[in-house]
């Protein structure tokens, strides 16, 4: 068997980053004069391009009592321009072989279309166009209403945990908009007019509001060449900046539920933190600190909690701090059988051992595992654009990508515990715990 | 010049404002709106156009280990991703006493090889890159192993031994099974699974390809590590194994590798055939009394066999009517017209003993009779009126414009290769593919239509019906 040097493979990792750096994990950046940001990422294994637009308007920027007009008018976006009249849209790609979808989200609306780069054109022309021409008649919005209440009920109605987070992220963000869904309530929705979605697309929907990314196979030079073909001549808006409330404080929520046809329990907590826009210093530690307290099997509170005292079927710690307003910690557990009453202190008190445990040596095989896994967003065109334009959209430096790397590689021991004493002690923070409807059955 | 007759003359003029006029009304009509011939001018004419996929499939045989292996060279990414089927190892080969066996084999085989422990071989893995996953379908165990090009040897070294001597450590089975367990539990909170396993029953009843591939509670709690082992020894063996290889190294080195890896495994597989199976289409529609926020619908059909000649001409027929999304027709008649649901699909499976077309949707209560009366109409349609000429070559120009990216990534690209072999498609598959789909025609299409989309569809719906 190999033998293994922690340092050497350190070195290693690095250098495979370096690799990753020159082949494409290096995403360039421009900018055209109406004030689109583009971001091009060369990948030329395949004839294949993915062009994603992010707007940086979602469901936070929503009025209130307007809950989901960000996600309706990302549907009615695909019923037709004053050109590109009705379904001609979803033909069109459709007949080019596109996958094309769109996702809303708290903080960012986002409209993609991986397809053969011969078909690029057609897909900037049509993006372009939908960027400022959109037209939307009674009756699409009408059927496309109805259609966004189905989807609702779909993700949500019929999935008790769906209800079980929504429920906790409102305990955790109180009045801030993250603790609105992003689909709207059942009543907003059926209350969403025309006029609203109108609104909503003339305030944001504006090349100095988007961020245009390229991946694939297109060079820089072809990529402005296009760009500005296509998306050149669009107006820029006057934009509008939503503003977050500060949250209130340091509050310790905590929301029990019990929901019918829950089979299994659930514990989670979720902590409001540091992000890209608030304490950007902290972002990194928090990364780190995710990965090594429950980021796999092998990290500690797996250990502890699953394997050793056998209490918890499932544990593990996400966290991203890729976002407008705070970032986000979060704590999942599925019990292993009945929770008690100790078992929530029972699961901060090996939060509190694991952190004590933590050395160097460790975190430095964390940090390693973390870069080394960075070759991989090569592979997939499409996932590199997605992060690379979120992080964009949600107003990251430039230089992100670059230093990256770096920034993860200077996390210390001491980062840690400061990032660990402040989702302690300064953080918001909820403990969400959702109850079985009864004994599970025998079959 | 010469004199023109009056007529001409008058001809000409009018013949001059005639076309003035039209270069008027396509300029309104083009500032105004563009026709789907002026949207594909964009393509036609597009600087971007005519670059091909140069990835090429090469044919490797391992005389000594008698293993066949697909292998295309991609260098763009500093990464090699190897994927490997083990035939007949799937969960409907489970003994039915030990329902459930595959998915946890696959869930804990990385866990212990040759005495190296569990945890070392996840830090030796993670440390460097390698990523290993197996999974369990109806028919075959599937493997992949990613690596950086750097580490790809060590990567073999590791999986080797996982395969010929796998530990499965007592405290991550015991882990494992509780996940089962929870799983399990956890399924019957989705009215989507419910009606998934719900349908799975009524269509093959007591054949394996009925039960639930997790198993049940009583025989996932009886596995025992030596079945584990039993599995291991008994299923991964050569003469049952596909293997693909893609990324950056040449053709020498996929062979060493896969030597390596694969070279000392058991010639033979100890594996039982299953039944065939016996579908019973005249069986009622399954209702499943549930207090749900909307009513979900599932339908079944027989389907045609991958080598089929009609294989293609069902794709198309399938694509067209649920498979294209927004675009198909369940979709353009139930969500685009009448906004009744979320969405419809149709897809088609493949299996070693049965081929279907599944297909379904769901709809808050309210909505929920008119979706499924439409849905049910067209499935009718289908089969009494079949598509049109345009309909047909909508599809093969989606399907031949979307060929490109199915090579998007290296991952992908191994899987594809593995699956080539395993479904006998030849290491020419794709360049043929798109010749497949350009040489049906509508006959061949409306043929399998009306044969495939006939009155023998299983329902099953779960919902509050009350």
């Amino acid at each position: 068997m190999k033998k293994f040097w922690l340092a050497i493979l350190l070195v290693l990792s690095l250098e495979l980053w370096q690799e990753a750096k020159a082949k494409g994990l290096a995403t360039q950046e421009f900018y055209l004069d109406n004030g689109l940001q583009v971001i091009v990422i060369e990948n030329h294994k395949a004839p294949i391009v993915e062009q994603m637009l992010f707007y940086k308007v979602g469901a936070v920027d929503e009025k209130p009592g307007q809950g989901g007009i960000a996600h309706l008018l990302e549907h009615l976006m695909f019923r037709g321009t004053a050109k590109v009249e009705g379904e001609q849209f979803n033909r069109a790609l459709e007949k080019n072989g596109a996958e094309s979808n769109a996702f809303t989200a708290q903080d960012v609306t986002a409209y993609y279309q991986l397809l053969d780069i011969s078909r690029l054109e057609l897909a900037m022309f049509l993006e372009a166009d939908r960027m400022r021409n959109l037209e939307i008649n009674d009756e699409a919005f009408a059927t496309e209403r109805d259609i966004v209440f189905e989807e609702r009920k779909q993700r949500v109605d019929s999935n008790p945990t769906a209800i079980f987070a929504e429920n906790v992220r409102a305990a955790l963000w109180l009045g801030h908009p993250y603790g609105r869904p992003v689909t709207g309530q059942d009543k907003e929705i059926k209350n969403l007019t025309r006029d609203m979605a109108v609104d909503f697309y003339r305030t944001y929907y504006a090349p100095n509001n988007a961020i245009l990314v390229l991946a694939g196979d297109i060079d820089l030079a072809t990529a402005k060449r296009l760009v500005n073909k296509y998306y050149g001549n669009l107006k820029p808006s006057e934009l509008i900046e939503t503003q977050f409330d500060k949250l209130p404080g340091k509050y310790k929520n905590k929301i029990e539920m019990k929901l019918p046809g829950v089979k299994v329990g659930r514990m989670i907590k979720m902590f409001a933190t540091p992000s890209l826009n608030f304490r950007p210093e902290m972002v990194y530690a928090l990364e780190v600190l995710a990965e090594y307290l429950g980021g796999d099997e092998s990290a500690p509170l797996y250990q502890t909690l699953v394997i050793d005292d056998d209490i918890a079927a499932s544990v593990s710690t996400s966290y991203s701090g890729i976002a407008r307003s705070y970032g986000e910690f979060v704590l999942s557990v599925v019990p292993k059988g009945e929770m008690t009453g100790d078992f929530e202190a029972k699961i901060e008190n090996e939060w509190q051992k694991s952190l004590k445990r933590l050395n160097q040596k460790r975190l430095d095989m964390v940090k390693q595992k973390m870069l080394v896994d960075l070759v991989y967003l090569q592979d997939n065109p499409s996932v590199l654009a997605q992060i690379a334009g979120y992080v964009a959209a949600v107003g990251g430096e430039p230089d992100y990508w670059q230093n990256y790397a770096q920034n993860i590689n200077s996390v210390t021991l001491e980062d840690i515990t400061e990032a660990a004493k402040y989702l302690q002690e300064k953080a918001q923070s909820v403990v969400g715990v959702l109850y079985p409807e009864e004994k599970v059955s025998n079959e | 010049m010469s004199k023109r007759p009056a007529y001409l003359k008058s001809k000409e003029s009018s013949y001059w404002i005639m076309s003035a006029l039209l270069a008027v009304l396509i300029w309104v009509v083009y500032g105004y709106a563009v026709s789907d011939i002026e949207l594909q001018s964009l393509v036609d004419k597009s600087e971007l156009k005519g670059r091909t996929f140069q990835g090429k499939v090469e044919d490797i045989f391992l005389p000594e280990s008698k293993i066949a292996v697909y292998f295309m060279q991609e260098d763009e990414t500093p990464l090699v991703a190897i994927s490997f089927i083990f035939d007949k190892a799937g969960t409907a080969y489970d003994p039915q006493e030990k329902q459930g066996l595959a998915v946890m084999a696959a869930a804990t085989l990385e866990q212990g090889a040759d005495g190296i422990s569990a945890d070392k071989l996840r830090e030796e893995m993670q440390l460097n890159g390698i990523k290993l996953s197996f999974e369990a379908e109806k028919d075959l165990l599937v493997g992949k192993i990613t690596a950086p090009r750097q580490n790809i040897g060590y990567a073999a070294e590791l999986l080797k031994l996982i395969l010929a001597k796998p530990q499965f450590e007592k405290k991550y089975v015991e882990a494992t099974r509780d996940q089962i367990l929870q799983t399990l539990a956890a399924e019957q909170e989705s009215s989507q699974t419910q009606l998934k396993l719900a349908l799975n029953r009524r269509i093959y009843g007591d054949h394996p390809y009925g039960r639930n591939p997790l198993g049940t509670r009583s025989t996932v709690e009886q596995i025992k590590r030596s079945d584990l082992k039993q599995f291991a020894k008994d299923k991964l063996a050569k003469n049952n194994l596909y293997v693909g290889v893609a990324g950056s190294l040449d053709k020498t080195e996929a062979a060493d590798l896969v030597n390596k890896i694969f070279g000392d495994l058991p010639d033979e597989a100890m594996v039982e055939d299953i039944a065939e199976v016996n579908i019973d289409w005249q069986q009622a529609v399954d209702v499943i009394q549930r207090n749900d926020g909307q009513k979900f619908a599932m339908f079944a059909a027989a389907s045609t066999c991958r080598k089929c000649d009609d294989f293609y001409a069902l794709y198309i027929a399938n694509y067209l009517f649920g498979g294209a999304g927004l675009n198909s027709r369940i979709n353009q008649e139930m969500r685009e017209k009448e906004g009744l649901t979320y969405g419809g699909y149709s897809a088609m499976t493949i299996g070693d003993k049965s081929n279907l077309i599944l297909a379904g949707f769901s709809s808050s209560k309210d909505k929920y009779d008119e979706a499924k009366k439409i849905f049910l109409q067209e499935w009718q349609k289908v089969r009494e009126k079949g598509f049109d000429e345009a309909e047909l070559q909508a599809a093969k120009d989606y399907l031949t414009a979307s060929y490109n990216l199915r090579f998007a990534s290296t991952i992908q690209i191994a899987d594809m290769l593995a699956y080539m072999q395993k479904y006998d498609l030849g290491s020419d598959f794709l360049q043929k593919r798109n010749t497949y789909v350009e040489s049906v025609t509508k006959e061949e299409l409306n043929q399998a239509a009306g044969k495939y989309f006939n009155n023998n569809l299983l329902q099953a719906e779960i919902g509050n019906f009350e």
